[in-house]
């Protein structure tokens, strides 16, 4: 596999116990913010020292789920360099432990962020000396979103059990894998390969499965280098807003079938039910698991932290 | 760890199960596997064609006829995969592996039994 100094990108950290958390999933309005936030608040309520990051580049809130309207240091002074180091834009929280880094509102176009910026932001969380770092990638499938997700150990998917949700976030993980074998072909200097990765790019229409099929018949040694790689590429599924129970098996399902055609492990860990308090909490801009610690929320949100935890110690 | 194409994947591969499953772990398997692939399923919405589910969904009904029966289980396991049977595992006491056989060998369908598949329709 790529060795952690090869590559800025990939996550990858020194000490097992530390956790980089990076929620996305392709399609706006799907939860993600707001599950950032309450896993935040939760972490640090059980004792541990938390980072949040807003990395939501063009449209960051969680300083809303958080009802910290107010504050001075953002990522935009970290761009613009008027602070060297990350931690010094790092404002306390409401909640003993935890950390915000807000995103920017004062500098425009800061979605448009360029490579080098993107690896100062990424080298700089990766020497976080902290538990645990959760950050909000926001909605889409460009490139620094797919970045910010491969840096996580694990990438967490948050979508709603709807086809437009699911569609999206089917297109970010192929998004995400693409990226991911550029960088193991480009890693291993295997040229020939490169060219059938960009017609993979150009013809979405072609799963991650028949790509790696048609490999195999010319290269079984690389085809299994790169099926390797994949396999150590292990995201997480949340499914927010769910209505019924079979919502649950929707998400098993998708493990079943991204298991065979993107030729990945998925890993669900479970849903949250659709709730009006979510939208009362934050209406009155108010930390929603602090409103109602005792909804079934609060307690779908606790017990996919503690799935988390214990997949990361399984891991390690 | 090498990759396999989805005609190359045993039925426990196929059900994304291990070969140890219990029944139950079996049925659990088939209805989400199931659920996974039938037409109009949320889950492979967008990702999966209209041909390669039903190469899927077939797989996946093969996989649970044989596995959900103990006996086809059985002989799946040993004929197919190549996995030693309990008795056979803990045979190294045993003089002979006659009786093992003989426990193992699937009884001869009755006479009753043969008559009715004579006359049955193709």
């Amino acid at each position: 596999m790529i060795p952690e100094e090869s590559s800025p990108i990939l996550g990858s950290h020194p000490q097992s116990d530390r956790t980089i958390w990076a929620v996305g999933g392709g399609k706006g309005g799907t939860g993600k913010s707001f599950f950032s936030a309450n896993l935040a608040i939760h972490l640090s309520q059980t004792g541990e020292e938390v980072i949040l990051i807003d990395a939501d580049l063009g449209g960051p809130n969680l300083h809303t789920f958080l009802g910290m309207k107010d504050s001075d240091a953002d990522l935009g002074h970290f761009f613009t360099n008027r602070v060297s180091d990350l931690r010094e834009v790092a404002v306390r929280t409401a909640f003993e432990g935890l950390t915000l880094i807000k995103g920017t509102e004062n500098v425009l176009f800061t979605a448009n962020l360029n490579y080098f910026k993107k690896l100062k932001l990424i080298r700089h969380i990766k020497a976080f000396e902290v538990k645990r770092t959760v950050i909000d990638i926001g909605t889409g499938s460009a490139y620094n979103c797919i970045d910010f997700f491969l840096l996580s150990n694990p990438g967490i998917l948050v979508i709603n059990p709807e086809p437009t949700s699911i569609e999206n976030a089917y297109y970010f993980l192929k998004s995400c894998i693409i990226r991911l074998l550029k960088m193991h072909i480009n890693h291993y200097r295997l040229q020939d390969l490169m060219k059938k990765v960009a017609e993979q790019i150009q013809d979405t229409t072609k799963s991650i499965y028949s790509f790696l099929s048609e490999i195999i018949s010319q290269d079984r040694h690389h085809a299994d280098l790169l099926y390797r790689a994949l396999k150590r590429f292990r995201p997480c599924l949340v499914i927010n807003k769910a209505r019924e129970d079979k919502d649950a098996l929707l998400g098993q399902s998708m493990v079943n079938v991204v298991q065979k055609y993107l030729v990945i492990d998925l890993n669900f860990l479970g849903t949250i039910p659709l709730d009006e308090s979510v939208h009362i909490s934050l209406k009155g801009m108010t930390p929603y698991i602090q409103q109602y610690p005792h909804s079934r929320v609060s307690n779908a949100i606790r017990a996919i932290a503690d799935k988390l935890i214990k997949a990361g110690a399984t891991a390690a | 760890m090498r990759f396999k194409t989805i005609e190359d994947m045993n039925h426990y591969e196929i059900l994304n199960i291990r070969t140890s499953a219990s029944q139950q772990e079996i049925e659990e398997a088939y209805s989400v596997a199931k659920n996974a692939f039938i037409q109009g399923s949320l889950a492979h919405y967008g990702l999966v064609e209209g041909n390669q589910r039903r190469k899927i969904l077939a797989k996946v009904e093969e996989a649970y006829r044989v596995l959900s029966r103990p006996r086809r289980r059985k002989k799946y396991d040993v004929k197919t995969l190549g996995l030693k049977s309990e008795a056979y595992e803990n045979a190294y006491f045993r003089n002979s592996m006659e009786r093992i056989l003989i426990e193992e060998a699937e009884s001869k369908p009755s006479l009753w039994e043969r008559i009715r598949r004579f006359f049955r329709k193709p």
